[in-house]
């Protein structure tokens, strides 16, 4: 299957990956229209730059996990675990109870913001041909490969 | 990896055969990513708590700063940079008259006519030829050296007296125009002004600073300077290049810098240097907006010294390429750094007369008041040894390229004069609807609009299909010339009335002003028009176009226009869309208070659409009739 | 193989799904009291009308014949034959099992206060209970709500945003007494006040006030405050459904006890989610786990040890909780309450984001390690802390009072769960 794969040594911290994803996933899709209400009502990044505890960059990307502790914290069935590997939310079956928020060990469960209150998360851009975050990526921490998971990290640096 | 193209295809033929060259038109593909936050104007480089982006997870700057404050001080900025590239234009331009005026400089004025008229226009009085030219000198001088409380004189004597009542209702009459420029610069630093609203109207302030003096008082003194225009037919395209000469190309935006050079080469001793090294002469090859003010001024100056006009901004680095240039001499932008790695492989020799446009490897001899003459030789003489020490090391290869009819030398007292003395039939024309309207496409190329040339040549095609009148001044006119809108044949392009016009008058549909500065000269006919027809401004069916805006002096003609009350159509936003205020009150609300507005749309077939509606309802509004 | 699973809920149907998956001949049967599959958690919403049943069902679509699962609805087990292997349920079936799971869940307890059991007075953990309150909700009287924890101060929030007139009783000094502590607690008070609702708290409900024909009038508190009352719902508390398992020698407390593997003490059977008592991974304690994710985790694990497989309650908790009150989030992790009292260090992080909203981020330490947290209007990463809370993760005291992640972070990248 196709495979994000994130070498975080690459990594030099432009956010290009989270404004990417805000515009995939803004109404329109396009960058010139995904602030154009104001930033209160701009959709929130599905993944987030972050600063690790070694004071490295780290950017946080969902992992499509094995066992996705999302999905077994969801009460509405909005989270699933998909036969292809992807860990999807359905926004309409979604309460925003933030469950999932509470649940994912790695911080990729997020609540909206400008958009109706439910969880946010990575779709693996599945309705696009390429993920928008690997695409804007200019250093190459973003790559797109063959794998058996849906996200890898290559740990190192 | 792809080359950027051009509208100009034998341009795009030449770099596809000289792929051993590294052009903009390669590191276009190289840098196709780019930073979303840059575009939206969201990221603030101000201070070291920064950088700071604006995302929805971090709404503010660490000052507190907001996506509009952000915009609004990165747009301001950039005019203000925009403003002060051109008032350094004007107030060197100002400096040499007063050289000239008080006699240290050797170079001799060439239209004492243009100098009468200005006089009267400026109400500056004077003796002697001299001395009303040191007094234009000093008047313009003054003004630009005012504090920022001081208003600036001269401001009602150049605008239409409507558009003055209005900008000082709005207050927008500048003070001294290099104080705005430095206060501006202060409003924009950090944990100053935050004030969307009171930075754009700094940003109209400066576009009249642009306007009425960078560019409109630049234009006046070099016609006294260096001739007025006059409308002729000339050779534009590479093919002006002739390999026998020793060619100098002429990269900048001040005209009068080359006065001596001219001067100079014009003498028989000047072409002496190039004939003893086995050379047809000396020659000047136009580049960049010099060049075309050396194209539109050739009746007056330096017409059998100057070859033609190569093409514009982008084109530079591909001549240098044909390997026939000896020497380059920049003097302004657009001096494109690329340049450098050719020239040193071409061992064409770069030189620099201004340290505000010094490359790592160019020379720099200063261009001094006074010192004009030997200038010139001390160029000339190293062109030509340039010439004999790299021919023959070098291969030389000139694409035939171009167009050898096209109509030149426009402006708005040769347009006039074309006429028979007045702007009537123009204005019967319109009134009449045979032409719709007027469409002023200005301003750079780009190679992000689609491709260089590309949306400013599909765009023009697309009005003059209409039957809107283009005239064009800035890097887009030189596109245009080498793409062949500016020729006669062009008329073929156009609709049935505009077609009618141009046979009538033997004139192209696309009126080719020259250089940026000459943004100006299309903004005094657009006076010329208001006056004429007894309306302002707002009121007429013209809209302007800077289709493919390159850097911040566009901004700033920008504004001059939007000053003006004028519709603004760009193909690419500014970095302002990260803002709804900048953005609704550029778009929309400024309509209510200055008449101008910016309409942005890439794709060039909408933008005709959209700026033919725009002159349609203004015909509405005026009674005129409205053709289908 | 035969099945069967007793419940209709969280971990009942988590449990089945791993079984098919393991076995894909066994037969599986699942009865359940309830009428249709709908998500306990969002009663308050169904009770309030903005979401139906149709759309509370949590499980995709055509669950039971994708997994091949026999459901019976509205079919309560009534008795297990552990001798015979065997179930027998109201509807009058017989199913023999050679693996059971009891996954009763739990029922709302009503507090032994004079008159309060009676007309008009609604529990609050079955469709039934939500759909008697709606119905009841329209004669516009006074509700009181009697238990200020998740479930009442969520239905609280809901029904007052709808205009009905609230009154929230509770016992501890501030709502929500499980999961915050005193100064987000007051926090949350106001919240609630602001909301509308009248609040009472370290109060109790000495006795509800009935007219002649038995209808209720006030509820009394303790305090002498008379509330006056047309509607009551009890949310002060849950009992196990262990009474199956009581009467056939299954080991329970206040729920049945079950090992890592979710066995109970009878070889052929488990049980698993709120009708247990397992042990917690944070406070080291044997105790219920009353939360949805929980009930899920246990259903999975039981599922995967019937069918043969082995999986074990590593990461077992209960203590965590995501609220929302009036639009504001809030998650707490680990006995906040029990930290107050103890030995670890309380750290307060106050701040107003710029987006305007107050934010509160406590932490709770001991030594180097995070214990609980309580994060109040910014809940983003918070199951990044519950990560550090759960795995006994060391945390840098500078770091902690960041609001940001830093120390709870560290090495999560290498981090691999289960
Ligand atoms: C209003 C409300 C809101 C809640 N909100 C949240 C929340 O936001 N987050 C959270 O984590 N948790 C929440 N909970 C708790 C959560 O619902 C429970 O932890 C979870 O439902 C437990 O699942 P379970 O499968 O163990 O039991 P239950 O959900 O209680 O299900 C028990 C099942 O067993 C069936 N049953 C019982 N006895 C029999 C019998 N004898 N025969 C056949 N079937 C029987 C019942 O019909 C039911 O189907 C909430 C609970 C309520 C009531
Ligand atoms: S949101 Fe978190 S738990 Fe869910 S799949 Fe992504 S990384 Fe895993
Ligand atoms: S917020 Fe939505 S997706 Fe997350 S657990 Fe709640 S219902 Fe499921
Ligand atoms: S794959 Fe798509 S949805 Fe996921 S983080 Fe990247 S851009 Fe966002
Ligand atoms: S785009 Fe790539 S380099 Fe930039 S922050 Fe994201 S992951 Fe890092």
């Amino acid at each position: 299957m196709k495979t994000k794969i994130i070498d975080r040594s690459r990594c030099v911290g432009c956010k290009n990956c989270e404004l990417a994803c805000i515009v995939a996933h803004s109404p329109g899709g396009q960058l010139a229209g995904a602030y154009a209400a104001g930033i209160d009502k701009a959709v929130r990044a599905r993944t987030k730059l972050e600063v690790d505890g070694d004071g490295k960059r780290f950017p946080q990307f969902c992992r499509h996990c094995a066992h996705p502790a999302c999905v077994d914290a969801c009460m509405s069935g909005a989270l699933e675990k998909r036969a292809d590997g992807l860990v999807i939310c359905d926004p309409d079956r979604c309460v925003g109870c933030y469950m999932c928020v509470m649940s994912c060990p790695y911080g990729n469960a997020r609540p909206s913001m400008g958009e109706a209150q439910i969880m946010i998360k990575c779709d693996a851009c599945t309705d696009r041909a390429c993920m928008a975050c690997v695409a804007a990526c200019p250093t190459g921490c973003l790559k797109v490969g063959e794998g058996t998971e849906a996200v890898v990290y290559n740990v190192v640096g | 990896m792809a080359r950027c193209q051009s509208a100009d295809t034998c341009l795009s033929a030449f770099l596809e055969k000289k792929s051993s060259v590294n052009t903009a038109f390669d590191r276009m593909d190289e840098q196709k990513l780019k930073c979303g936050y840059g575009e939206l104007g969201v990221c603030c480089r101000l201070c070291s708590n920064g950088p700071c982006r604006v995302t929805p997870d971090s709404p503010k700057g660490v000052c507190g700063a907001t996506a509009d404050a952000m915009v609004a001080r990165g747009l301001l900025r950039a005019v203000a940079a925009g403003s002060a590239c051109y008032l350094h234009v004007v107030e060197s331009t100002a400096r040499r008259l007063k050289a000239i005026a008080t006699g240290e400089s050797p170079v001799r004025l060439r239209a004492e006519g243009a100098l009468d008229e200005l006089a009267r226009q400026l109400g500056v009085s004077g003796g002697s030829v001299l001395e009303k030219a040191g007094n234009v000198a000093d008047a313009v001088l003054a003004d630009l050296y005012r504090p920022r409380h001081e208003a600036m004189t001269l401001v009602k004597r150049m605008a239409l007296p409507k558009r003055a009542q209005t900008w000082e209702k709005l207050g927008l009459l500048p003070g001294g125009a290099k104080s705005e420029v430095f206060d501006a610069l202060v409003k924009t630093s950090t944990n100053l002004n935050t004030d969307p609203v009171d930075q754009l109207l700094h940003c109209l302030r400066l576009g009249i600073c642009t306007g009425l003096y960078g560019l409109n008082l630049t234009n006046l003194m070099n016609d006294v300077i260096m001739g007025e225009p006059e409308i002729r037919v000339a050779r534009t395209g590479f093919s002006v290049v002739d390999p026998d000469y020793v060619n100098i190309g002429v990269i900048g935006h001040s005209h009068s810098v080359f006065a001596g050079l001219i001067q100079y080469l014009e003498t028989p001793a000047g072409q002496q240097l190039g004939l003893v090294k086995g050379a047809k002469g000396i020659r000047l090859i136009g580049l960049t907006c010099v060049g075309q003010d050396m194209q539109l001024r050739a009746a007056g100056s330096g017409g059998a010294v100057f070859a033609g006009q190569a093409g514009n901004n982008f084109t530079q680095e591909a001549l240098i390429a044909t390997g026939a240039i000896d020497l380059v001499i920049t003097e302004f932008n657009c001096t494109l750094s690329g340049m450098e790695p050719i020239a040193a492989s071409m061992k064409t020799k770069l030189v620099c007369l201004d340290d505000v446009c010094k490359q790592t490897s160019s020379e720099l001899i200063p261009d001094r008041y006074g010192h004009e003459l030997e200038l010139g030789q001390r160029l000339a003489t190293l062109a030509a040894d340039q010439y004999a020490a790299r021919r023959g090391g070098v291969t030389i290869d000139i694409p035939v390229h171009g167009y050898a009819d096209v109509v030149t030398g426009v402006s708005e007292k040769s347009l006039v004069k074309l006429l028979g003395g007045s702007l009537e039939p123009v204005i019967a024309l319109v009134k009449n609807g045979t032409i719709k309207g007027i469409a002023g496409i200005l301003g750079c190329s780009n190679l992000a609009a689609g491709g260089h040339d590309m949306t400013t040549v599909a765009l023009t095609r697309e009005l003059i299909k209409r039957d809107i009148l283009v005239l064009s001044a800035g890097c887009t006119t030189g596109g245009l010339c080498n793409t062949g809108f500016c020729s006669p044949a062009a008329k073929e392009w156009a609709g049935p009335g505009l077609r009618a016009v141009c046979e009538q008058l033997g004139i192209p549909p696309v009126l080719n002003f020259g250089p940026c500065l000459a943004i100006g000269r299309i903004e005094i006919v657009v006076n010329l028009l208001a006056e004429a027809m007894g309306l302002d401004i707002p009121q007429l069916p013209v809209v302007i176009s800077a289709p493919q805006w390159l850097e911040e002096q566009a901004l700033a003609d920008g504004c001059f226009g939007l000053a003006l009350g004028l519709t603004l159509h760009l193909a690419q936003p500014p970095q302002i869309l990260g803002s709804p205020v900048v953005t609704k009150v550029l778009t929309q609300d400024l309509e209510q208070l200055t008449g101008g507005k910016v309409l942005v749309e890439l794709d060039p077939v909408k933008a005709a659409n959209a700026l033919e509606a725009v002159i349609m309802a203004k015909r509405a509004a005026l009674g005129l009739e409205v053709p289908a | 193989m035969n099945y069967v699973i007793i419940g209709g809920s969280a971990a009942s149907t988590a449990a089945a799904r791993e079984i098919r998956q393991r076995d894909p001949g066994g037969r599986i049967r699942l009865f359940t009291r309830d009428p249709a599959f709908y998500s306990r958690c969002q009663l308050h919403l169904l009770a309030s009308g903005h979401r139906q049943v149709a759309q509370a069902n949590f499980l995709p679509h055509a669950w039971a014949e994708r997994f091949r699962i026999e459901v019976f609805h509205d079919d309560a087990v009534t008795g297990i034959d552990t001798g015979q292997q065997r179930v027998r349920t109201s509807a009058g079936r017989e199913a023999a099992y050679d693996r059971l799971l009891i996954a009763t869940g739990a029922r709302t307890a009503l507090p032994p206060v004079a008159g309060l059991a009676g007309s008009r007075t609604f529990g609050f953990r079955d469709l039934a209970d939500a759909e008697a309150l709606r119905a009841a909700l329209p004669g516009g009287g006074r509700l009181v709500i009697i238990g200020a924890g998740l479930v009442g101060c969520e239905l609280a929030a809901e029904l007052a945003r709808d205009g009905h007139r609230v009154s929230l009783v509770e016992m501890a000094p501030h709502p929500l007494p499980l999961q915050l502590e005193a100064e987000t607690g007051a926090l949350a008070a106001s919240l609630l006040s602001a909301a509308g609702i009248d609040l009472h708290c370290q109060d109790r409900v000495a006795r509800v006030e009935r007219d002649a024909a038995g209808l209720p009038v006030a509820v009394h508190l303790a305090s002498g405050t008379a509330l006056p009352a047309d509607l009551m719902v009890v949310a002060a508390g849950v009992k196990a459904n262990t009474e199956l398992a009581t009467g056939v020698g299954i080991t329970t407390n206040r729920g049945i006890l079950i090992d890592r593997q979710c066995r109970t003490n009878l070889p052929a059977i488990f049980a698993a989610g709120d009708v247990t008592e397992s042990e917690d991974v944070i406070v080291h304690q044997i105790m219920p786990s009353a939360i949805w994710p929980a009930a899920v985790r246990q259903g999975q694990v039981a599922g995967a040890v019937m069918a043969g497989d082995t999986d074990s309650l590593a990461r077992n908790t209960g203590l965590r909780a995501s609220v929302s009150l009036c639009g504001t989030s809030v998650v707490a992790i680990g006995p906040v309450n029990q930290a107050t009292a103890d030995h670890w260090t309380k750290r307060v992080y106050r701040y107003r984001n710029s987006r305007g909203h107050r934010c509160v981020k406590i932490f709770f330490t001991d030594g180097c390690r995070l214990k609980a947290a309580i994060l109040w209007g910014e809940i983003t990463n918070a199951g990044v802390y519950g990560e550090a809370i759960i795995n006994g993760r060391d945390i840098h005291d500078e770091q902690i009072v960041m609001p940001d992640l830093d120390g709870a972070r560290r090495g999560i990248a290498e981090l691999s769960i289960r």
